[in-house]
């Protein structure tokens, strides 16, 4: 983290600590396709990628603690904007899906979604605040 | 929460980013803060005062008095 500019919580170096992790977690979902469902070794790989994820979570709020506080008062309003967002589409697509629509594993589009509106809600408080 | 950071500032000619790297935050939040969009922290607000050695009321006024 560049503390020299509080705007940027996004740097090189928190990019790419999170791209390693999320480039693991995809390695092992292959990995693991090739393995015996229920087997230890199986179980061993999908316990390594919830850790993984509590990496990449410990990463992103430490990079989001060192931002001065108008920028943290940002994303946290942006989070928040993801949270109720994502819950919404979520429910949304149950109440389509139960009227016919074709069913789709959501759990999978959950962290993308949940991403992609953190990054729309950042950009439109910025715009806000000016 | 009217205020007089923005005369203060250009008083000493200094450029937001300037205020900003003394006050450790970003230069979007000193215009924030001009711009009366947003009011900084208690603490903020004593760091801003202690730079232009003065009191917070005499930077920041409430507009609801």
């Amino acid at each position: 983290m560049d503390q020299g500019n509080p705007l940027k919580c996004y740097d090189a170096r928190f990019l790419g600590q999170v791209l390693v992790l999320a480039g693991l977690i995809v390695a092992l979902s292959f990995l693991g396709r090739g393995l015996e469902r229920g087997s230890a070794l199986r179980l061993a790989v999908g316990g390594a990628q919830g850790a993984l994820i509590a990496f990449v979570i410990r990463f992103t709020v430490r990079a989001i603690r060192r931002l001065d506080e108008l920028q943290l008062r940002i994303h946290l309003e942006a989070i928040a904007i993801s949270f109720a967002g994502t819950a919404a589409m979520g429910t949304a697509w149950r109440f389509v899906e139960r009227a016919g629509a074709p069913g789709f594993d959501y759990g999978v589009l959950l962290w993308p979604i949940m991403v992609l509106l953190w990054a729309v809600g950042v950009a439109v408080r910025r715009r806000h605040y000016g | 929460m009217k205020n007089r950071l923005r005369l203060l500032r250009a008083e000493r000619g200094w450029s937001q980013a300037d205020l900003g790297k003394r006050l450790q935050v970003s230069r979007q939040t000193v215009n924030a803060i001009e711009t009366e969009k947003y009011d900084p922290s208690l603490p903020l607000a004593f760091r801003i005062a202690r730079l232009f050695g003065g009191r917070i009321e005499d930077i920041f006024e409430n507009g609801a008095d």
